[in-house]
């Protein structure tokens, strides 16, 4: 067999395929459900700025309270156990 | 007819989270990623499973997709090609006789036996296909499927026009070679 006659049976043979419409339709409506992952790396930059801002003042203030808590807990007199 | 730059324009809406935009993006190239993960596992069942799962991974990893020149649907084509690359692996793992690995015969307009020899003979050179690297599977998809040209396939390959040329000459001359080995082996 030689190249041209290899190429008009490849032509005759490999031809296009469609897939079933149910298949299509369900994968379609599968993808409609499921929830699409927002991208954050495509976020503006100012939006990035104010996360990292938000997050920032959100961790010091959870430290002060930590702080806070511990003086605390370190300023209350111990009970006192002695005997009568 | 859908222009280059409406494409990005729903990409960027993909991009962005808009389940319209993908569902977009979805329709459009179904039907051709089908048709490439077909001809590459040799059945529908397995073709429907796999192409189902190219969607499923292209829509949660999406925002891993970068425009840089490359087409939408090579980034597609990338995940079909791990996807038939790990069904492969785990056939070779858990080897089964699959119904479609039976040569189908249709009786329509030809005679039974012309049918039948045609039919053994289209299975046979699906076979040779199937053992060819997936890089030139891919091509001979895309050149007789999708009917694309050698800069088409180039874009979507990730080469040069003249690479895809020379690309497609060495796959044809070792289909060639590969029909003789069957053709002196069966006389």
């Amino acid at each position: 067999m030689n190249e041209h006659e290899l190429e008009k049976r490849l032509f005759e043979w490999m031809r296009p395929v469609a897939p079933r419409e149910e298949f299509v339709r369900q994968v379609g409506h599968r993808l409609h459900a499921l929830s699409m992952p927002v991208s954050y790396t495509r976020m503006a930059t100012w939006q990035t700025l104010l996360l990292l801002l938000g997050g920032f003042f959100a961790f010091g203030i959870l430290l002060i309270l930590l702080a806070k808590a511990f003086l605390g807990l370190l300023s209350k007199p111990g009970k006192e156990t002695g005997t009568a | 007819m859908v222009t280059e730059h409406e494409e990005d324009a729903v990409l960027q809406r993909a991009l962005q989270g808009d389940k319209e935009a993908f569902g977009w993006l979805y329709e459009r190239y179904v039907e051709r990623i089908y048709n490439y993960v077909y001809y590459r596992v040799g059945n529908p069942h397995d073709a429907e499973d796999i192409t189902a799962r190219v969607f499923y991974r292209a829509m949660h990893h999406i925002h891993h997709y970068t425009q840089r020149g490359v087409p939408f649907s090579a980034w597609l084509y990338r995940i079909a090609h791990n996807l038939i690359a790990n069904w492969h692996r785990d056939r070779a793992r858990h080897p089964e006789i699959s119904l479609s690995d039976v040569p189908t015969l249709h009786y329509k307009g030809t005679a039974p036996e012309a049918s039948i020899v045609q039919d053994q003979e289209k299975e046979a050179l699906f076979q040779i296909i199937r053992r060819l690297s997936p890089e030139r599977q891919h091509l001979l998809v895309l050149k007789f499927v999708e009917h694309l040209s050698n800069a088409e396939i180039g874009a979507i390959m990730g080469r040069s026009e003249g690479a895809i040329k020379s690309l497609y000459h060495r796959t044809l001359l070792a289909l060639r070679q590969e029909l003789e080995k069957i053709e002196k082996e069966s006389e």
